[in-house]
């Protein structure tokens, strides 16, 4: 399953912004011109029309101590994830799962909501066999998301240290 | 236990054990004129709704301890409250989870991913009448 890259992002157009510093859309697929190859990067790994949904609900100051705190807070959790799955602490990790899922989707990190979704349905079913993967797909996507919400909010990246953890694939 | 600043609107209760959630909820009720207080857990809830009487509680279901469900029995268990209207924010949203919401004195379901504009209609919605006594609508 691919979730990244611009291969599957589709076409934007090239119009003026309205938002947060100038530099996301208020409509999904709008990205500024000078920005329009991380735009489309992006594309994939956050969801636009959430992102401008939100921003439109609250003030300027909220909705950057909102992204703030998510960037602050989400990289431990990964790393949480990423640590349960390794010791088979399946319920842990369903607990730890749907917690940071609820947060992706509110705040448009739609590339982790997916995969995070994933994981709660591998354990669901009892799929254990493909959380190793699944850990490694949560991590790579930490990074892919974090860099896009600084490219888009000039914010200085999180360090996310789970690499370390990760299980191999498809223990 | 937070509580909003300088807002006079209805006051509406936050309750979830995950702090963006109740950030992001906190930031469009206030940013539309609510008064608003957000708790972590049910029995946070429990102690707060008694003192500050809301006109609105919004109810995660999924939290350590005493999840949404409980948390509105008990409230319902509260003659005051009894016409409070509770909806649960979810992403539970199977006919059993209907059920047990509706059982438990639940009067909506807010699906997450939270949409700012269903949840404002929603509290909107809810600020402005009382609970039907026999549960959800």
């Amino acid at each position: 399953m691919t979730r990244e890259g611009a291969e599957s992002a589709p076409a934007l157009r090239r119009e003026p912004l309205v938002g947060q510093g100038g530099r996301f859309a208020i409509e999904a697929g709008v990205i500024e011109a000078g920005v329009l190859d991380a735009g489309v990067l992006d594309a994939g790994v956050l969801d636009f029309h959430a992102l401008a949904a939100l921003q439109k609900a609250m003030s300027p100051r909220s909705f950057r101590a909102i992204i703030d705190t998510f960037m602050t807070n989400a990289p431990a959790q990964i790393e949480a994830i990423t640590r349960l799955i390794a010791t088979q602490r399946y319920q842990d990790t369903l607990w730890q799962a749907h917690s940071l899922k609820g947060t992706c989707g509110s705040l448009g990190a739609s590339a982790l909501h997916a995969t995070l979704c994933d994981i709660e349905s591998a354990i669901r079913t009892e799929r254990p066999e493909t959380l190793g993967s699944l850990a490694q797909m949560l991590v790579r996507q930490g990074g892919t998301t974090w860099g896009a919400l600084c490219r888009n909010f000039d914010l200085a990246p999180p360090s996310l240290n789970a690499t370390a953890l990760l299980p191999e694939a498809g223990a | 236990m937070s509580q909003s600043t300088s807002n006079s609107g209805p006051v509406v209760v936050c309750v979830d054990d995950v702090r963006e959630n109740l950030l992001v909820v906190q930031a469009v009720a206030e940013w539309a004129g609510y008064t608003f207080y957000a708790a972590s857990s049910g029995s946070e809830c429990l102690s707060l709704v008694t003192r500050i009487m809301p006109r609105l509680i919004l109810l995660d279901v999924q939290m350590p301890w005493m999840d949404g469900y409980e948390t509105c029995r008990r409230i319902r268990a509260i003659d005051e409250l009894a016409a409070v209207p509770v909806a649960f924010l979810t992403a539970k949203k199977t006919i059993d989870d209907l059920r047990e919401g509706m059982s438990a004195g639940g009067n909506d379901f807010i699906l997450k991913p939270v949409d700012p504009t269903v949840l404002l209609e929603r509290i909107s919605y809810w600020t402005t009448r009382r609970a039907p006594l026999n549960g959800m609508n």
